[in-house]
C-alpha cells in the first residue's frame, strides 16, 4: 500500500503543462459535442469545411447550391460542410481502495495520468468531464472547458481520496446512462474487481464514441519481489489468501497476470476500447508524451 | 532388533513438538495487496500444474519428523537381532589365577583392570543374558544364568585375584555345558522331510567373552561352537620366582633331606636377587645372591641334616621387587617318616627276607601260614602284606599287595603258559616302583616263569613277549604289585637293585612316601584321612589367625579346598577316645610353585584349537551389530535432504 502521497507537490508542473497546450487528443472518429467547437462532427454544417454534395430539393439554401457543378452537368446540388463542435472527454478515474497500494504509488500515478490527459483535453477546447468511481459514481466538479479549467481539474485530483473497495459494473453503468453521447471516454483503473471488468467495460464501448481504457498496475503487482512465507491481505475485502513465494507459485502468478492482461486486451478489442498498459515504474510524463503518441492517441 | 536404552524413546515425544513448531513457524507475515484475486488463481494454477509442491512442502514436515524419529532411534541404541539377540548368552569367564596379582606400572593390581573390563562387557550387553564364570584352580559359576546387570556388576566387584593355578579348560568346558544347556531346538519339521536325513544339531545363540591375561593352559578340547572374545588385560612382564621346592630323604637310617630349589627368571631383563632356604624358621644355609639373565633358570640343591618333622621355607628376594610377589616363598614340610608295617606271608625266603632287613624304617611281621592273616583286620594292621609264593582267592581289602612268584586269580584268574628265560623286552622306569631300579639282573636269567598277560585292571610294568614279568593291578580299594617269578630262580636278590625295588614298591603301596609333603596349589582339595573316632576337626591358617571348622566325613575323612594363602596350614582334629584338650595334626602347605603363573608376561591371544577368538575388545563390539550409527547416519543425510528441499522451493 502506498503510504505517501507527495503532499505539496503538484500533479503536473508548469513546463509539461506547457508542454500539454501543444497537444492534443485525437479521435479516431468524430465526436459531437453541444456547441460549435474546434472538433469535426458528423453532422453536416455550416462551418467551412466541405464535406459532400446531394440533390437540390425545394426549400434548401440557394446560397449552398454549387454553381460550378451547374455550368458542367446543368444540375442542381447543394454542397454539405461538417460542422465544427466542441469533444467531450470523460476522464473515469478509478478512487477505490486498491489504488492506493502498491509500489510505486499506484494513485499518484493514476492521478497525474489522469491530469495530464485532462489538461491536453481542456488546452485543446475539448470539454471535460471528471468522473470519479469506487463502489459508485461521484461526477466531480461538472464539465470543465478551457484552458482556464485545468487550474480546477487539477486542484479537484488532488483533493480526491481513494474511497471504498471498486465496484466497477455499477460504477460504469451509472456513467454510462448519464455520459454524453459520442464522448471520448477515458477509463483510468487496474480493474482489481473480484466481480471481473468485462461487463463493466461493455458500458464504455466504443460503439457510440470513442473510449480508452489507461490500465494502471504497480510494480509490485506487475513483478513481485516479496519472499517467505506472507498472508496476503486484500486492501478492498479483507480477504487473504497464504502464499509460499517459491519461484513455481511466482511463475503462476507471471502466467496469471500475463492472462489477465491478454483477457483485458481481448475484452478492450471486443468492445472497441483503446488499451494502454501502464505501470507505475513508467513516469506518467513518459507515459503520455511517449506511449500515447506513439498509439497514435495524442497528435 | 532389541533396544539399549529403550527410556531414550521418551524423546519420540519431540514429534508433536516438532508438529506444534511446524504449525507456528508458518505464522505468516501480513502484506497488504490490492487485490487477491490474482494470487487466488495464481495459487490455483501452481497447484493444478504442479500438484506435488503440497506434497514437496509436507515433505519438509515429514523429513523433520523423520530426522527427529531417527534420531531418538539411534539415541535408543538399537541393536539388530530382534529376539534372537535379546536372548543371546554371554559367558563371562573372569580369570583369577595368580598371575592376575601381578602389579602393574601404573601401581594396581592386573586383577583390577580385569575387574573393570568384565564391567565394561557387562554394560554392554544389556538386554542380553548372561553368567559370570571364575575361574583360578576350580572354575566356578558366580551368578545364574541372568538379564541382570547389577547381580552380574556386583558379583565381579566382590572378586578378588586367588593364588591358585588356572583351571582354564575346565572353565570352557563349564561354559560350553552351560551354553548347551541353553541351546535352542530347532523347531520340528515335518517327519516326511526329515526322513533319511540327519536331526539339525540345536543351535547355541551364545558366546564366550574370556578376560585374562593369557597366562592360561592351551584348549585341547573340542572344537567350540560359539564366538569366543578374548579381552586381553596386563602390561607387565618381568618377574622372577621360585617355580620348584621338592625334597626327599636320602636311603639312609638318618634320614637326611635332600632339597632342591629353581628359581625362574621369566623376563626378559636380568634380575638380581637372593635365595635363602630356612629350616623351621630358622636359616639352614648361608644366603646365595645371583643374577638371572632372562628367562634363565638357576637350579639349587641343599643336604640336609634332620629326621624328624620339619618346616622348609624358600625364599627369594629380587632387588627392589617384583610384579609378582606371590611365587618369591614356597614351603614344603617334611613330617617324620613312619615305618612301614609290613606283614610278610609265606615259607621263610632268606633272599627276600634279607632285602626287607636292609629297608629303612620297616617293622615285619613273618606269617607262614595265609590263614593266620585275618582279611578283616589287614588293613588296619598292615600297611603292605609281602605274599611270597602264595597268595588267597580273595587279597584283604584296604591294604597294598606285593606278590612274589604267585598270581593272583582274581586278576589273572586262567592258568598261564610256562616261559623257559624269558627275554625282557621293556620296563616302565617312570613307575614309582622302578624309578631306582636297573631291571637288566632279571632279562634273560629268570629259569622259569609264567608271565602274566595283560588283563583289565593290571599294568604291565616289566614285560617279555609272553607277558608281564612284573605287573600292577588296581581295583576298588585293591591294590598291589606282582613279581610273576619266584625271586629265587632268578639272581636279581643279588643286584642292588633288589632292594631298592623293594623299598620303593612298599612305599609305593603303602602311601606313606618319606614323609615330605610337597604341597598344593591354592583351591585344590585338602584331604587327611584322619581314621574313624574324629570329632571335631579344624584348619589353621599360616598366620594362626583364622581357624576354619572342616566336616568330617565317613571314616575319619577331612576334606576342604586349601585357600588362597600361601604357607603351611595345619588340619587339626580331635578323636573321641582322646582328651578332648587334645589336637592331633598335620601340616599342609600351600604354595604356587607354577611357572606359567610365574611367567607373567600377557599374551594377546590364547590357544583355543579350532577355535578361532576374537581378540581386543576393539573388535568384539563390532559384532555386536549396533545400529544407533547408521540410525544417526541416515537421520543426518534425511537433515541434509530436508535442507535440499528447503531452499529448492
Amino acid at each position: 500500500m502506498s503510504a505517501h502521497d507527495d503532499v505539496g507537490e503538484p500533479l503536473l508542473d508548469e513546463d509539461f503543462l506547457a508542454r500539454c497546450s501543444r497537444l492534443a487528443l485525437i479521435s479516431r472518429s468524430v465526436v459531437r459535442g453541444k456547441l460549435r467547437g474546434e472538433r469535426r462532427s458528423r453532422r453536416r454544417g455550416i462551418s467551412t469545411e466541405f464535406a459532400d454534395h446531394r440533390d437540390y430539393v425545394v426549400g434548401d439554401d440557394l446560397r449552398h447550391l454549387d454553381w460550378n457543378i451547374y455550368g458542367r452537368l446543368e444540375k442542381l446540388f447543394i454542397k454539405l460542410f461538417e460542422e465544427e463542435e466542441e469533444r467531450n472527454v470523460v476522464l473515469l478515474l478509478d478512487a477505490s481502495r486498491s489504488m492506493n497500494c502498491g509500489e510505486p504509488d499506484k494513485w499518484r500515478h493514476a492521478r497525474q495520468v489522469t491530469a495530464a490527459l485532462g489538461a491536453i483535453a481542456l488546452a485543446s477546447g475539448d470539454r471535460v468531464h471528471l468522473r470519479i468511481f469506487d463502489r459508485e459514481l461521484h461526477p466531480v466538479g461538472g464539465s470543465m472547458r478551457g484552458t482556464r479549467s485545468i487550474l480546477r481539474l487539477l486542484q479537484l485530483l488532488e483533493q480526491v481520496k481513494p474511497g471504498e473497495a471498486t465496484a466497477l459494473l455499477p460504477s460504469l453503468r451509472a456513467h454510462a446512462s448519464s455520459a454524453p453521447p459520442r464522448a471520448l471516454q477515458i477509463l483510468v483503473t487496474d480493474l482489481m474487481d473480484p466481480a471481473g471488468f468485462e461487463d463493466a467495460l461493455r458500458q464504455i464501448s466504443g460503439g457510440q464514441g470513442e473510449s480508452w481504457l489507461i490500465h494502471v498496475l504497480s510494480q509490485s503487482e506487475r513483478n513481485p519481489s516479496q519472499t517467505g512465507d506472507l498472508r496476503l491481505r486484500d486492501i478492498e475485502n479483507d480477504s487473504h489468501v497464504d502464499v509460499s513465494f517459491t519461484s513455481a507459485v511466482l511463475d503462476a502468478y507471471q502466467r496469471v497476470l500475463d492472462n489477465f492482461c491478454e483477457e483485458v486486451r481481448q475484452v478492450c478489442n471486443r468492445y472497441r476500447i483503446q488499451p494502454v498498459e501502464v505501470t507505475t515504474d513508467i513516469p506518467f510524463d513518459q507515459v503520455v508524451l511517449e506511449m500515447l503518441r506513439q498509439r497514435r492517441l495524442l497528435g | 532388533m532389541s533396544w539399549i536404552a529403550p527410556a531414550m524413546l521418551w524423546f519420540l515425544l519431540l514429534v508433536p513438538a516438532v508438529l506444534l513448531l511446524w504449525f507456528l513457524k508458518i505464522r505468516r507475515t501480513e502484506t497488504i495487496v490490492p487485490s487477491t484475486v490474482l494470487w487466488s488463481r495464481a495459487l490455483q494454477d501452481e497447484r493444478v500444474r504442479s500438484p506435488f509442491q503440497r506434497l514437496i512442502r509436507n515433505l519438509v514436515l515429514l523429513l523433520q519428523l523423520l530426522a527427529v524419529i531417527l534420531a531418538v532411534l539411534a539415541l535408543a541404541r538399537p541393536e539388530f537381532g530382534s529376539t534372537r539377540y535379546s536372548s543371546r548368552l554371554n559367558l563371562i569367564l573372569l580369570d583369577a589365577s595368580a598371575s592376575m596379582n601381578s602389579i602393574e606400572r601404573d601401581g594396581k593390581k592386573r586383577f583390577e583392570e580385569a575387574r573393570a573390563r568384565a564391567l565394561k562387557i557387562i554394560d554392554d550387553i544389556s538386554g542380553e543374558r548372561a553368567v559370570l564364570i571364575r575361574f583360578a584352580t576350580r572354575a566356578e559359576t558366580l551368578t545364574p544364568v541372568t538379564s541382570d546387570l547389577n547381580l552380574l556388576s556386583d558379583a565381579v566387584r566382590q572378586q578378588q585375584p586367588s593364588s591358585g593355578l588356572t583351571a582354564f579348560p575346565q572353565a570352557l568346558e563349564l561354559a560350553l555345558s552351560i551354553a548347551r544347556q541353553d541351546s535352542i531346538v530347532p523347531a520340528q519339521v515335518e517327519e516326511e522331510d526329515t526322513t533319511g536325513e540327519e536331526a539339525l544339531a540345536p543351535q547355541i545363540d551364545a558366546r564366550i567373552f574370556i578376560v585374562t591375561d593369557g597366562v592360561l593352559p592351551r584348549w585341547d578340547g573340542d572344537p567350540i561352537p560359539v564366538p569366543v572374545i578374548v579381552e586381553p588385560v596386563g602390561e607387565e612382564s618381568s618377574n622372577s620366582g621360585i617355580v620348584t621346592l621338592a625334597a626327599r630323604r636320602e636311603f639312609s637310617d638318618e634320614g637326611d633331606l635332600r632339597v632342591v630349589v629353581e628359581v625362574r627368571n621369566s623376563g626378559d631383563d636380568p634380575i638380581a636377587g637372593e635365595l635363602e632356604l630356612l629350616l623351621d624358621g630358622q636359616a639352614a644355609q648361608s644366603t646365595e645372591r645371583r643374577t638371572l639373565e632372562g628367562g634363565e633358570r638357576w637350579t639349587r640343591s641343599f643336604a640336609l641334616k634332620g629326621s624328624g618333622s620339619h618346616q622348609l621355607e624358600a625364599r627369594w628376594k629380587p632387588e627392589g621387587g617384583d610384579a609378582l610377589s606371590l611365587d618369591d616363598r614356597a614351603w614344603l614340610v617334611a613330617a617324620a617318616p613312619r615305618p612301614i608295617r609290613i606283614a610278610r606271608v609265606g615259607a621263610p625266603n632268606v633272599l627276600l627276607d634279607d632285602a626287607l632287613a636292609v629297608i629303612p624304617s620297616v617293622e615285619v611281621e613273618f606269617i607262614e601260614d595265609p590263614a593266620e592273616l585275618d582279611p578283616e583286620t589287614a588293613a588296619d594292621e598292615f600297611d603292605v602284606v609281602v605274599w611270597d609264593r602264595v597268595v588267597p582267592d580273595a587279597l584283604p581289602l584296604g591294604t597294598g599287595h606285593l606278590v612274589f612268584g604267585a598270581r593272583p586269580i582274581q586278576f589273572w584268574p586262567d592258568e598261564v603258559p610256562l616261559v623257559e628265560q624269558p627275554r625282557l623286552v621293556s620296563w616302565r622306569r617312570d613307575d614309582p616302583a622302578l624309578r631306582y631300579c636297573e631291571l637288566g639282573p632279571i632279562d634273560g636269567t629268570v629259569i622259569a616263569t609264567r608271565p602274566l598277560p595283560p588283563m583289565p585292571g593290571t599294568t604291565m610294568l616289566a614285560e617279555c613277549r609272553e607277558g608281564a614279568l612284573i605287573a600292577r593291578f588296581v581295583a576298588d580299594d585293591l591294590r598291589g604289585i606282582v613279581v610273576a617269578f619266584d625271586v629265587l630262580d632268578s639272581p636279581w636278590p643279588l643286584s642292588p637293585s633288589f632292594p631298592f625295588f623293594i623299598d620303593a614298591a612298599l612305599r609305593d603301596l603303602a602311601r606313606i612316601g618319606g614323609g615330605i609333603e610337597s604341597g598344593l596349589h591354592s583351591g585344590e582339595l585338602i584331604e587327611v584321612v584322619a581314621g574313624p573316632g574324629v570329632t571335631e576337626a579344624r584348619l589353621v591358617n599360616p598366620t594362626l589367625e583364622k581357624e576354619t571348622e572342616v566336616p568330617v566325613l565317613p571314616g575319619g575323612v577331612l576334606r576342604i579346598p586349601a585357600d588362597d594363602e600361601l604357607g603351611i596350614h595345619r588340619m587339626q582334629w580331635r578323636r573321641a577316645d582322646q582328651d578332648q584338650g587334645v589336637w592331633l595334626d598335620r601340616w599342609i602347605p600351600v604354595n604356587l610353585l607354577s611357572p606359567l603363573e610365574s611367567s607373567i608376561e600377557p599374551r594377546p591371544s590364547i590357544g583355543l584349537a579350532g577355535a578361532e577368538a576374537v581378540s581386543g575388545s576393539q573388535n568384539w563390539s563390532q559384532g555386536r551389530r549396533h545400529l544407533w550409527i547408521w540410525f544417526l547416519a541416515t537421520a543426518l543425510l534425511v537433515m541434509l535432504v530436508e535442507w535440499i528441499v528447503f531452499h529448492r522451493r
